[in-house]
């Protein structure tokens, strides 16, 4: 009896010590990790540390590129890469888990020095992450994979948090305080949920009497979001703010609002990414479109390839590295990106550089 | 078999009740229409909004689009032939479309752009399968991959509309006396087609020629241009749902239309054409379309997860097939 | 033409088996596929090695399981479009075993169990029912996806044991070939044996050929439609199962990107007829490489995806076209 007593208090002795430990070195490692972190974002082709060498190839294991902001982050890895004489390509899977995986194990037969992934699936991703990642760097985009050196992404809760507190002061302005929101969401993605999450947090955080009146699976993409948010409004067409976890989703939902014939000066529309062309120039029109969460891919792929060039050299990364994030309006649109001739729009990265990075943490789960 | 069995009545109500009887007893249609009316029922007990004038517009609104091109494809199947491409179709025309009124700022001629897409398609189809002997669902399906990577051949992104045209975006959201236009769309291309299916020489080609393609040769009916024209008949259509539909997204997105031609060959099988040719009914698609639109709509009016939608639909085409089979083997042992 | 000439030597008959051969289904095949991987071997130089190859075959082990259910299938005229959500039905009944019972064997039996059960209820409602196939198992498809999703409210599921021996067959080897192709290959050499050198096989080929001529002659047609609908539904969830081998995880969506399509592409590329009664297993075997070693060599090459879409559907186009032609000679060479 004694003995076994003594044995249990020992062992509680030690797992204390232990914790402690741990702490301590924690708090250690999170110094290191924020040094990492800043040395991740600072250097560049012309400012290397001194002994790096560089990998000579790059693969990016996309899952959907057809849409604009893969589009338009692998142009920005691509441009980043040749900065660096890194060479550099794209796979994509075209959200089949099955080419996804098949696509990494492809880049390990040719070769790459570093892979940058993005799930179609991060759970079902993460053995064949888990095995490729033991002797290459693996570095995520978007969504974190068990077995990835780190993930590079925005904190999809504080942007869409950000834009929830934006929509319940435009409400308390505009609507009388009035707000009564559609959430057009993707469920089938952790990152999108804590999206739609973060924007009912941010609502209510100012507005607590403010509510969502339905959430319904826009599937991502402007087909699927009209069709779905028409039957939405026709059952509660009081609606006065539509949300949307991607640009196609919130303007799908428009489309739909205005197709119903309802009064668009009763109407804010906030988008989420604002990564294309067809957000710049929603903000511009004046209409109901007045925010959307962006994300800058022009910026985030030069994170990305940063990343894989510190882990390939070594050092430690912290587990996430936060890309910025902001609510973006007409007024601040041209503070980050100016308009070319051809309609495009060039992202400045110096500016975009300097955006201050506030994590808000979502409310823990009971 | 059935007239003489029931006991009929010289008069005319007599008459109108055992067809309706009959229709409703011993066809396909009868089937989907006792499932579509419990369903609206059931919904309007549900849901305040269901059956308001609004939400049937927008029902209807939703479904043109499949409706059109299940009304080219049910042609198309009772010929004996089938189009697995009119999916890419969504999206290659949208976008070409969407680019032609940019740059030429004239509906008429963005218009007939997309309608001649159709029109190319078609014929790429029919000379794939006629002419080289491929069965048609496997040439189609290889189209499906083809247009579709034309579509993003075409351009990378999506195209937004730029050129403003107010004409364009009443195609697919505006209103004529009241009804939406894709309604009055839907409904004008349903009756020609059923007028044309039901009461013309062309028709009466189309069934022949599915039902034996060898007698109907021997009986002098060129198959091959009966054939041909059903594919450029479904391809234009197809292209026509595609400006609807461009116009109600008001931008050209190459990823859209995955699953459509599903859609619309579900729809018009589930209506009680048959595979084989030679058989079918355009009022029986119409049916089958409704059913599945409203599915759609009741599960978003009630609010139910949208996984439903998924799992009823599918469970919705196996009780429909089941009752028609168990109607079939009825008669068959009447 | 079968009768060996008197005086000949055995090198000619070998010589007259070699035409003979050539003139088949499988050598067009055949000379496709090697055509498809010399073309990448000059375009793509790291097509060149052969761990390339090894990968290659253990990607299209699934399909190929898969395929040979779908293969005994249409050779007797039916359909089963379901074999895609089949692949989340498997994965997902699998996993949620596994965290229920914290036993492996448990989960594997489960996740297997319900492609009879799921091709049982086909083989009912195609053969007592007598509901069209190809509409029954569109419908099936839905509503086992839509199941799976309401189920998992779209959230994959994970296994919590981390059972790793169940993950690693994926990627061991057996000498130097992967587990699942290993599988694989025992799979078509069972089938093989089955279609070609039994009755039940003889059977299926009548059954296509003629379903009333064989009804007519005492063939149990209900039945062998039945057992091939379960062997169908069977074969997906072995496809399945090596699916949650590799992802470890039973994920609602799996399957949901074409699966059936690319499968069915695979069997009709193989020669195998639409209207059943013709074609064999080994040219759908011979199907599923060329489409599989067609996306490698293009994913390989950094070809993006449309690019890719549209070479796959042109080759598809190309090789069911070569089966018409061929089809047309040997009517002619009967003649």
């Amino acid at each position: 009896m004694k003995a076994s007593n003594r044995l249990i208090l020992m062992a509680l002795v030690a797992l204390f010590a232990l914790l402690m430990g741990s702490i301590g070195a924690m708090a250690q490692d999170e110094d290191a990790m924020a040094e990492a972190d800043a040395m991740i974002r600072a250097f560049s082709a012309d400012d290397m540390p001194e002994g790096w060498t560089l990998p000579d190839s790059i693969g990016h294991v996309t899952n959907y590129l057809v849409h604009e902001w893969y589009q338009n982050e692998t142009k920005a890895e691509a441009a980043t890469a040749e900065k660096y004489g890194i060479e550099f390509s794209i796979n994509d899977a075209n959200l089949d888990l099955q080419a996804s995986l098949a696509a990494v194990d492809d880049y390990v037969a040719q070769d790459v020095g570093a892979l940058v992934f993005t799930p179609v699936d991060e759970a079902a991703s993460s053995p064949a992450i888990r095995r490729v990642a033991r002797d290459r760097t693996v570095i995520c985009e978007g969504t974190a994979v068990v077995g990835c050196a780190t993930l590079v992404a925005i904190s999809d809760y504080t942007a869409g948090f950000q834009v929830g507190v934006w929509a319940g002061e435009y409400a308390i302005a505009n609507f009388d305080g009035e707000a009564r929101a559609l959430d057009i969401g993707l469920p089938a993605l952790t990152s999108t949920v804590a999206r739609s999450d973060g924007f009912a947090d941010g609502l209510h955080s100012v507005l607590p009497e403010g509510e969502i009146v339905q959430s319904v699976d826009g599937a991502g993409s402007k087909d699927v979001a009209v069709q779905v948010s028409a039957d939405a409004l026709t059952a509660n067409p009081d609606v006065n703010i539509i949300f949307g976890i991607n640009d196609d989703s919130a303007l799908g939902g428009l489309q739909s609002y205005i197709a119903a014939g309802l009064d668009t000066d009763n109407l804010l529309v906030v988008g989420f990414g604002c990564e294309g062309i067809a957000c710049k120039d929603a903000l511009q029109e004046g209409g109901p479109y007045k925010v959307s969460a962006a994300m800058f891919p022009e910026y985030q792929g030069l994170l990305l390839i940063n990343a894989a060039v510190a882990v390939f050299n070594g050092v430690e990364p912290p587990p996430q590295i936060y890309a910025p994030s902001m609510p973006m309006t007409l007024d601040i649109l041209f503070d980050y990106y100016t308009h070319e001739e051809d309609g495009s729009y060039t992202a400045m990265l110096d500016v975009i550089s300097e955006i201050e990075i506030d994590i808000v943490e979502p409310p823990m789960e009971e | 078999m059935l007239d003489s069995s029931a006991d009929t009545t010289d008069t005319g109500i007599g008459k109108f009740l055992t067809k309706a009887t009959h229709w409703l007893l011993h066809t396909q249609e009868g089937v989907l229409f006792f499932i579509v009316a419990a369903i609206w029922l059931f919904l309007t007990i549900q849901s305040p909004v269901f059956f308001t004038g609004r939400n049937i517009g927008v029902l209807l609104s939703q479904v043109s689009m499949t409706a059109i091109t299940a009304v080219g494809m049910t042609i198309l199947l009772i010929s004996g032939e089938i189009d697995a491409s009119v999916g890419s179709m969504q999206a290659f025309v949208g976008v070409v479309v969407m680019s032609v009124l940019n740059s030429s700022s004239n509906l008429a001629l963005g218009i007939l752009v997309g309608l001649a897409i159709g029109v190319v398609v078609g014929l790429i189809n029919s000379l794939i399968s006629l002419r080289l002997g491929i069965n048609s669902l496997i040439a189609t399906l290889a189209m499906l991959s083809i247009v579709r990577g034309a579509a993003f051949g075409f351009t990378e992104a999506s195209i937004q509309n730029t050129h403003k045209i107010p004409t364009f975006t009443e195609i697919g959201n505006g209103f004529f006396l009241g009804v939406p236009w894709p309604i009055i769309f839907f409904f004008a291309v349903f009756l020609i087609f059923y007028f044309v299916l039901s009461r013309t020489t062309f028709g009466r080609f189309v069934h022949a020629v599915g039902a034996n393609p060898e007698a109907a040769t021997l009986a002098g009916i060129p198959v091959r241009l009966v054939k041909m024209a059903g594919f450029v008949l479904t391809s234009v259509l197809a292209s026509f749902s595609a400006i609807i539909l461009l116009s109600r997204l008001n931008s050209g997105q190459n990823g859209i239309g995955a699953g459509f031609e599903l859609e619309a060959i579900g729809a018009v099988l589930l209506g009680g054409t048959s595979l084989s040719g030679g058989e079918g009914s355009m009022v029986g698609t119409f049916l089958a379309v409704l059913l599945l639109g409203t599915l759609k709509n009741g599960i978003v009016l009630l609010d139910i997860n949208s996984s439903w939608q998924v799992a009823v639909t599918g469970l919705i085409i196996i009780v429909a097939v089941l009752l028609d089979a168990r109607r079939r083997r009825r008669l068959g042992q009447d | 033409m079968a009768v060996p000439s008197k005086g000949r030597g055995g090198n000619s008959d070998a010589a007259r088996g070699i035409s003979r051969w050539l003139l088949t289904r499988e050598a067009g095949l055949v000379i496709l596929l090697l055509a498809v991987v010399v073309l990448f071997w000059i375009l793509e130089p790291s097509t060149r090695q052969q761990r390339v190859y090894w990968d290659l075959l253990r990607e299209i082990s699934p399909n190929l399981i898969a395929a040979i259910g779908v293969t005994m299938l249409m050779l007797a005229g039916e359909f089963d479009l379901s074999i895609g959500s089949m692949l989340a039905v498997t994965g997902v009944t699998t996993v949620v075993v596994f965290n229920g019972t914290d036993n492996m064997w448990l989960g594997i039996i489960a996740g297997l169990a319900t492609g009879p059960i799921v091709g049982g209820i086909h083989g009912y409602l195609v053969t007592r029912q007598k509901m069209n196939s190809l509409v029954t198992t569109l419908g099936s498809l839905f509503a086992l996806r839509g199941m799976v999703y309401v189920y998992t409210n779209k959230t994959p599921i994970v296994d919590e044991n981390g059972f790793y021996d169940f993950q690693d067959a994926y990627y061991n080897n057996l000498g130097p070939a992967p587990l699942p192709f290993v599988l694989a290959v025992i799979l078509v050499v069972l089938a093989l044996i089955v279609l070609t050198q039994t009755e039940f096989g003889r059977n299926i080929y009548a059954i296509g050929g003629n379903e009333t001529a064989a009804r007519v002659s005492g063939i149990k047609v209900n039945l062998i439609k039945f057992i091939l609908f379960v062997i169908c539904a069977g074969s997906a969830a072995i496809s399945g199962m090596i699916l949650t081998m590799q992802t470890g995880t039973g994920y609602f969506d799996s399957g949901s990107s074409g699966f059936e399509l690319i499968v069915i592409a695979g069997v009709v590329l193989g020669g195998i007829a639409l209207s059943g009664g013709k074609g064999s297993l080994v040219g759908t075997v011979l199907g599923i490489l060329i489409l599989g070693m067609t996306a490698k060599g293009l994913r390989l090459m950094g070809v993006n995806t449309n690019m890719q879409l549209m070479v796959t559907g042109s080759i598809m186009i190309l090789a069911v076209f070569m089966h018409s032609f061929h089809d047309r000679i040997s009517i002619f060479r009967k003649r």
